[in-house]
């Protein structure tokens, strides 16, 4: 009973640890290559001639993805033609959410019109990031060639209502990258849903 | 059957859900007392939050002759109280006080009641005597226990 309690113990705190490592601003952003909803593989050094990405790790199913959804698709609208593209990736194993799974993704993407690549995490590369929950932005500066992390967090400060957002995260932070001037924030946090992972 | 019949009368009566900000929960919870507080955040919406509701139901009001207070702080938006949160209560049963957290703009108060949360839910903090414990997850009656025990 006691070496089940010391075990479980170590599990809860090497859970901890996991969690905890997530990748801080500054740091290099890992690549990947992952299939998006359009059967194209889809990698973050395909965007070497880019000067950023908006990484987005989102998924169908979580209420606060689905009310950023226009919102990602606007950032894709206001800067994708400015060489600050959207790339987003549904972390979640679909044999827990089954509204997660890849034909779901194709399904949701078609019916909302999604304008930017929406890729299958299959090899769990949230872990890398440190991803803990959707929505979860990491935005990426393209610094000759390797992407540095300059934004991790919420899209901006209103979940619930896009027409009364005071701070525009997001929006404001690639802006700032573009001018080259310095961020106001580079972390920030908001309520999601957790990743969903076995 | 009587005995049976009353308690199943006393929960099916209209349940009041009171609107509290963030703030005043948090200064509740870290108040010095002999309580230890279990702090759930939680929402309809979020499914491993809903799953592990019935963990918390298990846990007893009285914990080795100490006052255990567990508090279910709801995170849907305040304007679905009556279209969800209320409806979840008819047909779902969670013992203890169901409060609607009431949260400013932007992600400071996240920050605030643990920094090493990342705002996902469920996520639970339990405060007794100024020390305190937080999970980011989902978690299950045994585990709560002993995360009170290391409390104690």
């Amino acid at each position: 009973m006691k070496k089940r309690i010391i075990l479980s113990t170590m599990f809860v705190m090497l859970a901890a640890v996991m969690l905890n490592a997530q990748l801080k601003p500054g740091d290099i952003a890992p690549d990947f290559k992952l299939k998006g909803v359009d059967n194209k593989w889809v990698s973050l050094s395909d965007y070497k001639d880019q000067k950023g990405v908006i990484l987005v790790f989102t998924c169908n199913h979580c209420p606060y993805a689905k009310l950023y959804e226009t919102r990602i698709i606007d950032l894709q609208n206001k800067f994708g033609g400015k060489q600050f593209p959207v790339v987003a990736i549904n972390p979640n194993d679909s044999t827990i959410v089954e509204a997660d799974s890849f034909s779901n993704m194709v399904a949701n993407a078609a019916a909302k019109g999604f304008n930017f690549p929406y890729l299958l995490d299959d090899i769990q590369l949230f872990k890398k990031y440190g991803a803990t929950k959707t929505p979860h932005v990491f935005v990426l500066k393209n610094e000759g060639g390797s992407f540095k992390v300059a934004y991790i967090g919420a899209i901006d400060d209103n979940s619930q209502d896009p027409n009364d957002v005071g701070e525009a995260y997001v929006v404001d932070a690639v802006n700032a990258l573009l001018e080259g001037k310095a961020l106001a924030r580079t972390e920030t946090k908001a309520v999601g849903c957790t990743i969903k992972f076995k | 059957m009587l005995l049976l019949t009353a308690v199943i009368g006393g929960h099916a009566e209209a349940r009041k859900i009171e609107d509290v900000p963030v703030e005043k929960l948090k200064q509740r919870v870290e108040k010095a007392s002999d309580t230890i507080f279990v702090l759930n955040f939680w929402a309809t919406w979020c499914q491993p939050c809903v799953k592990e509701i019935p963990e918390f139901n298990k846990i007893p009001n009285t914990y080795k002759g100490k006052p255990v207070k567990v508090i279910m702080a709801n995170l849907d938006f305040p304007n679905q109280k009556d279209s969800r949160v209320l409806p979840f209560l008819e047909t779902n049963e969670v013992k203890h006080e169901v409060l609607m957290t009431i949260t400013p703009r932007g992600g400071e108060w996240i920050e605030a009641m643990d920094p090493t949360w990342s705002g996902a839910i469920p996520a639970t903090i339990i405060m007794y005597k100024g020390k305190r414990f937080f999970h980011e997850g989902e978690t299950n009656y045994e585990t709560i226990i002993k995360w009170i025990e290391s409390l104690l």
